[in-house]
């Protein structure tokens, strides 16, 4: 189920809601497995097999892992946490990493002059990348004495399984939420504070995603010109943006109203001046999920610049294979992994001294490709896009291109407007019945928009 | 204020919620001409979004306020339709749209066909899309197919023993004194298949075709059509089209089946003629010799003067014709063989190869 259908919007959330104020303290964690568990069920029927074996594996270690240090056995610890480790990894390998290796190995196969293998052909399940990082997180963390271990199994699922994050992130690693598993309360600020941050994450999602994903669609249906490849480009740059930030908005605005404060995923990313800096407000849970547990651990930056260096490369493949079993998206990791040290080792002091506006640029520019790179599963696509934007074999201009610049043009530039930090600035200094008008505004259009599009793709589920 | 925010639209969800069961099950949908999902209709969890966003209440409050939205936002391609000026609606079909594979397989049909059968006078109509004549009522730039290389294509690829008629000059003409198509519609108007008819079936010159079309003795059967893609937009600018019929001659012998005034009250008044499409209708006519049409929805408004030249008229509608065509076409004594399809319509309709099925 997606936080932005009928679905959801009218049975699913109130409902869940409604009992879970009603339900008496202990039983709220419960109710909200239970919901959790229906919400995962509803898109995946037989994947919910998959989450439930997470949830007792992760447990079990996280239990184990606990037994082994009252007894004082480090080895005891140690091999646990690695069972637990190939069976979560082994997990997301199978589910979603098997046909892209089977592809690698038929490949290599043809070289010499073997036949290939066939696909598999597993449909992906939903969410594993963000459950499995969940699950992960608590593990890694009992084992190293950050979080005490849980013992109730059915408030441990029902951190694994929390329907708010459960698809689409952010990533709560279980020492954000450790003691709010057990003990939370909900004030009216938080419920009126979560209500509007899930409002305008729908709105996010709804008026402005969903929009520039039609964008993109209609023009990718068209003849390529210049204009027409770079403003299908920014489109899919605010879409992504707009899609993936409109989500987490919506799961902090739930998470709150249920007494749960969950980090923040997004910081206006697009208004970095660097790609360093553009990283630190990007999917900032999953950054920092890759910095906590695989670059500091490999040693981060104490072992020396070569090994610096091939400690982010690790971090940079593992970032794009994570966004998807996909050449393209290896290739947009290793292409941030490029950037990434030409700025700590090179640009850092050759840029220091451009103007402001230069270094948004620069930043911009570089991300914008990189979606370029990230939007086109196949090498074909990307040449066609690339060399479309840079006038290798496409006109300038023509008919279309005025067309759609005519569509699009003035909404791109109130979305990419909408993408910075001021209009949050000037909202938060509305007094509050104009914002309640706003936001009634905003999901009355919402509605009128769910019920007219069949268009309502999401694009994170490949993650 | 927090408290308020929070219960008013907790309260509004809920009140949604309720109210897609409260208004009562919606089967059929008039302004889209089509049945709607029901609670009965779940099969899997995968069917409940779809029902749900059917049943809502005020549908099509609803949709016409995205339309409305996307329209103030200077969008003047909604739902795949273009908002031209002057009230006009265009389907969406771009050159990426036309489904040229199709058009040249079923232009390759026809030429099966009519090597097959020898009759007479084989005649294939392409109607003009009509942003092929009404380009001036376009929004600016807007993409559209390029017509004259799917004609000068449909020229070369077609028989010898097969005529293809194109009405582009004709309409031209005519659009500068009525109505060729609808508003809000995709059909034309029923002048222009009056035009249509003097040219191609009457040999008569554009000039002679346009000016009896504008002269014709015709009477307007309603005036408060919204056509389907209004009903795809369903931007409420208060703009009607008018239906017109001919002035029935009294010898007509089968006014009951060339028209249905029952349809007239419905939504679908396009099917005033004929009730719609059948997968084959025999109508017998007032004049000589048989005629074979092979039609989409747009000959229909064009049948009562065919009705009038012909003694006999086969009608096939392809998509839903299942019958033998071989043991019709040795048994029928087809003087005339007339294949009539709007452009884009017939770029997409997979069902000419029913044409030269044995």
């Amino acid at each position: 189920m997606v936080f932005s259908s009928i679905t959801f919007l009218f049975f699913f959330l109130p409902l869940t809601l409604i009992v879970y104020y009603i339900c008496p303290g202990a039983l709220k964690n419960i109710w909200l497995l239970l919901a959790s568990l229906v919400f995962y069920a509803f898109g995946e029927p037989l994947y919910i097999l998959l989450l439930l074996g997470s949830i007792c594996i992760n447990y079990a270690s996280g239990v184990l892992i606990e037994h082994m240090r009252q007894k004082s056995s480090a080895a005891g610890m140690k091999l646990v946490l690695i069972i637990s480790l190939i069976l979560n990894l082994g997990a997301l390998a199978v589910f979603k990493y098997l046909d892209l290796g089977i592809a690698l190995a038929s490949s290599i196969a043809q070289l010499f002059g073997q036949t290939g293998f066939m696909a598999v052909g597993l449909a992906l399940p939903i969410g594993i990348s963000f459950f499995t990082f969940q699950g992960l997180s608590y593990v890694i963390d009992v084992y190293r004495g950050k979080v005490g271990v849980q013992r109730n199994p059915l408030y441990f699922g029902m951190y694994i399984a929390l329907f708010p994050q459960l698809i689409a992130g952010p990533i709560v690693r279980y020492s954000d939420v450790e003691t709010e598993i057990n003990h939370r309360t909900i004030t009216a600020d938080m419920l009126g504070d979560g209500m509007e941050r899930f409002i305008l994450g729908l709105c996010k999602k709804i008026l402005i995603a969903n929009i520039c994903g039609e964008m993109v669609a209609s023009i990718q249906a068209n003849s390529s010109t210049v204009c027409l490849a770079w403003l299908s480009a920014i489109a899919y740059m605010l879409q992504i943006y707009f899609d993936f930030s409109g989500y987490s908005d919506m799961a902090i605005g739930i998470g709150l109203m249920m007494g749960f404060h969950f980090p923040e995923n997004f910081l206006h990313p697009y208004e970095a001046t660097s790609i360093t800096e553009f990283w630190n407000r990007w999917h900032v849970t999953l950054s920092s999920f890759f910095k906590e547990y695989v670059y500091i651990p490999l040693g981060g930056n104490r072992k020396g610049v070569a090994r610096q260096v091939f400690n982010l490369f690790i971090v940079w493949v593992l970032t794009g294979l994570w966004h998807g079993a996909g050449a393209n998206f290896i290739a947009w990791g290793i292409y941030y992994f490029i950037f990434l040290v030409l700025e700590k080792f090179v640009l850092k002091r050759f840029c220091a001294n451009w103007p402001r506006i230069l270094k948004h640029l620069y930043t911009l520019f570089v991300v914008l490709i990189g979606w370029v790179l990230f939007s086109n599963t196949t090498w074909d696509g990307l040449v066609a896009q690339l060399s479309a934007m840079f006038g290798i074999g496409a006109s300038l201009f023509n008919g279309a291109s005025a067309f759609y610049g005519m569509e699009y043009a003035l909404l791109l530039v109130v979305f990419a407007f909408f993408a910075t930090s001021y209009p949050k600035k000037w909202y938060q200094k509305l007094p509050s019945p104009i914002r309640l008008f706003l936001g009634l505004l905003g999901f009355g259009l919402s509605v009128a928009l769910l019920i007219n599009g069949s268009y309502n793709p999401f694009l994170y589920f490949r993650f | 204020m927090k408290k308020l925010y929070f219960g008013l639209f907790l309260g509004l969800m809920v009140l949604g919620g309720i109210s897609i069961f409260a208004t009562g099950q919606k089967t059929f949908s008039e302004n889209e001409n089509r049945y709607l999902k029901t609670v009965s209709s779940i099969s899997s969890t995968s069917d409940v979004e779809s029902v749900l966003a059917d049943q809502f209440p005020l549908r099509d409050q609803w949709l016409s306020l995205a339309s409305s939205m996307r329209y103030a936002c200077l969008s003047r391609e909604i739902n795949d339709t273009y908002i031209g000026t002057d009230g006009y609606l265009f389907d969406k079909c771009s050159e990426g749209d036309f489904n040229l594979r199709q058009y040249k397989n079923n232009l390759a049909f026809i030429n099966k066909f009519a090597d097959a059968y020898s009759v007479n006078d084989f005649d294939v109509v392409l109607v003009p899309s009509p942003y092929t004549i009404l380009s001036d009522y376009l929004p600016g730039n807007a993409p559209v197919y390029d017509a004259d290389a799917k004609y000068q294509l449909a020229q070369q690829t077609l028989n010898d023993s097969v005529v293809l008629q194109d009405l582009r000059s004709t309409f031209q003409l005519l659009t500068n004194s009525t109505q060729v198509y609808y508003r809000t519609d995709h059909h034309w108007t029923t002048r222009a298949a009056y035009a249509a008819f003097r040219k191609i079936i009457d040999g008569r010159s554009d000039a002679k075709a346009v000016e009896d079309a504008i002269n014709a003795d015709m009477t307007t059967v309603t005036d408060r059509f919204h056509g389907t893609l209004y009903s795809r937009v369903l931007l409420r600018n208060g703009i009607y089209d008018a239906i017109e019929a001919p002035v029935v001659s009294s010898g007509q012998s089968d006014s009951d089946i060339l028209y249905d005034n029952a349809k007239l009250d419905t939504k679908d008044k396009y099917a005033y003629f004929l009730g719609g499409n059948i997968g084959r209708l025999d109508i017998d006519g007032t004049g000589d010799g048989n005629l074979l049409l092979v039609k989409d929805s747009f000959a229909n408004c064009m049948v009562p003067y065919l009705a009038q030249k012909y003694k006999h008229i086969t009608i096939l509608d392809l998509r839903y014709f299942n019958e033998n065509i071989a043991q019709l076409m040795n048994e029928g004594h087809f003087d005339r063989v007339m294949v009539l399809y709007e452009m884009s319509n017939f770029a997409d309709d997979a069902n000419l190869f029913k044409l030269s099925r044995k």
